[in-house]
């Protein structure tokens, strides 16, 4: 369990994080959600010890421990990945492994992240998505109890984007704890057990997968023709957030949703499309604007 | 300590940057012995042209021991912009390739990590400064031979050949430290601009002002000299006196090691408080 309480990071006169307070379970995929400017990649680094804040305290199951000290027992991607250009993938591994002071095995980490077959590729050949995969082989050098990850999914094609997530899921269910900052929500919401939502600096939402499913959702029905009055009262007994002749916009609990639409077949009202937003995404859209 | 080492090293010589500033360094000694291979003579006989009248020059005039301390008057300028240039490097390219992101977020204590690039920004001079010698050396001895010397330095000074190595040795000693001196300022840049250009020039602006500073001729500069770093790097040449002032010497190995250690642990305290965001 990570713990931070009262976190304050301060850049200058401007404030980048506010009184921020959050517990991380062990063993947790948390995913950290905000608009650009939000606070997250500073979040990140502070944890990463690159920062220092100007007041807050951090728990690590139980103890108090230093930002700089969580390096101990996390491996991090930081922002877009950096290596050394004029080396090799193995070559930047095992120099890392050098400082560490470690014996992983390098070709079984570049095996699990798709990379074996690189060889002596220096690094200012790799594509976006060979370094994305060379930094989550890095992160993984010293075997981390955390995982950090900052946009882990830029610059990926489809391909690269469903291995990412099939090694992230993956290394949960070995235990290890995953923080993941990215705008994919829908992925994240898929994922993810816990979620995070963070907005100039301060938490504006923070809550887990059973939460995020218990609660009401922002359904859009839009149909191809106009709904009739007789049609429209189909709904009233529904919280209405917006509607028009062809389109009614309502929120209603996630287990509640099937039937509804079932009903609405039934009195001969099909849906041409329907969009679903969660509590997550509504805040993270509000915020957005 | 010694793992970090390792990799500081392997990084500086996997970089094409340092074999660069070795090549140039070589062939500037190249160019400079074949400047004076082809015209060495008439330059010698112009400038021994005063000399005539009083003194009867015998020998070898222009040997490899000249020519391989008219070689070390590149410590001027050439060798330290050659040196800022590997120094800035091996600190700023780790903010500028975003690498320093790479190697914070490692369980290393920043003190460390700048101690072991210290070292690692140390061993480098240290090395370029004996590639410098024994290319500025050796050819011009194979080229021209050996013999006494006669240079020009705060007069005229006649030195026995016997003399020559252990003034060439020490000399050599000598820029190991003033080089030290200068790449700890380029340090200091690198980590205060996080950019190695604004670093170089800046480092090499200190060079030029420093060095203009020393050539005024008014009454303060006398003063002045004694607090710029680039008269006390200079101070090499007092070695090839015939007696060399050894107090102004070693006034000026102390004033280099203090310039170095003053540098050094400003950079210390800046990186280990050093937001890298």
């Amino acid at each position: 369990m990570i713990r931070v309480t009262d976190l304050q990071l301060n850049y200058g006169a401007a404030r980048i994080l506010n009184e921020l307070s959050f517990e991380i379970p062990k063993g947790s995929m948390m995913g950290l959600i905000g608009p650009n400017g939000a606070g997250k990649s500073s979040l990140i680094k502070v944890l990463a010890g690159l920062v220092f804040p100007q007041k807050g305290q951090l728990e690590v199951n139980g103890e108090v421990t230093a930002f700089k000290d969580l390096r101990q027992r996390t491996g991090y991607m930081i922002d877009a990945p950096s290596f050394y250009k004029q080396l090799s993938g193995p070559q930047n591994l095992r120099l890392l492994q050098q400082i560490n002071e470690v014996s992983t095995d390098i070709d079984s980490l570049l095996n699990l992240v798709g990379l074996q077959d690189a060889g002596s590729k220096k690094i200012k050949h790799y594509s976006t998505g060979m370094k994305q995969r060379l930094a989550i082989a890095a992160a993984l050098i010293a075997s981390p109890e955390i995982l950090i990850l900052d946009e882990p999914f830029n610059g990926l094609d489809p391909g690269g984007y469903k291995d990412l997530w099939d090694i992230l899921t993956g290394l949960n269910q070995q235990g290890i704890t995953l923080i993941i900052s990215s705008h994919l929500l829908a992925d994240l919401e898929t994922h993810a057990t816990d979620f995070m939502l963070l907005n100039n600096g301060c938490l504006s939402l923070s809550l887990s997968k059973s939460e995020l499913h218990r609660t009401e959702r922002l359904i859009s029905f839009y149909f191809d023709k106009e709904i009739t009055k007789d049609q429209l009262q189909l709904f009233e007994p529904l919280d209405i957030r917006e509607w028009s002749s062809d389109y009614v916009q309502v929120l209603m609990k996630p287990n509640a949703i099937a039937l509804f639409t079932k009903e609405l077949l039934d009195k001969g009202l099909v849906p041409v499309n329907m969009k679903t937003q969660t509590i997550l995404q509504q805040t993270y859209f509000s915020l957005s604007r | 300590m010694i793992a970090l080492l390792r990799t500081e090293w392997f990084k500086v010589f996997t970089s094409l940057r340092t074999y660069l500033t070795f090549l140039i360094a070589i062939v500037l000694m190249a160019i400079i012995n074949f400047g004076l291979y082809v015209e060495g003579e008439a330059i010698l006989a112009f400038l021994l042209q005063p000399l005539k009248d009083y003194f009867l020059v015998e020998g070898n005039i222009l040997n490899g021991y000249l020519i391989a301390y008219f070689s070390l008057n590149t410590l001027w300028v050439h060798i330290p912009v050659l040196v800022i240039v590997v120094s800035a490097y091996i600190f700023s390219s780790e903010f500028e390739e975003g690498t320093i992101k790479l190697l914070l977020a490692q369980p290393i204590k920043r003190s460390r990590l700048i101690l072991a690039k210290i070292v690692t920004m140390t061993g480098y001079n240290l090395l370029f400064i004996v590639v410098l010698a024994v290319f500025a050396l050796v050819p011009a001895v194979l080229i021209f031979g050996t013999g006494d010397i006669m240079v020009l330095n705060g007069g005229l000074q006649f030195l026995l050949e016997d003399s020559f190595f252990w003034r060439y040795g020490l000399s050599v000693l000598f820029a190991m430290i003033a080089m030290t001196a200068f790449s700890s300022l380029s340090m200091y840049a690198a980590l205060y601009f996080k950019d190695s250009l604004t670093a170089i020039l800046v480092s090499f602006g200190i060079l030029i002002l420093h060095t203009l500073f020393q050539s005024f001729t008014f009454e303060v500069s006398s003063v002045w000299q004694n607090l710029l770093f680039t008269f006390h790097m200079s101070n090499w040449q007092l070695l090839f006196m015939t007696e060399v002032p050894w107090d102004q010497l070693y006034i000026s190995i102390v004033f280099l090691l203090l310039f170095t250690l003053l540098f050094s642990i400003m950079s210390v305290l800046r990186f280990k408080k050093m937001n890298i965001s």
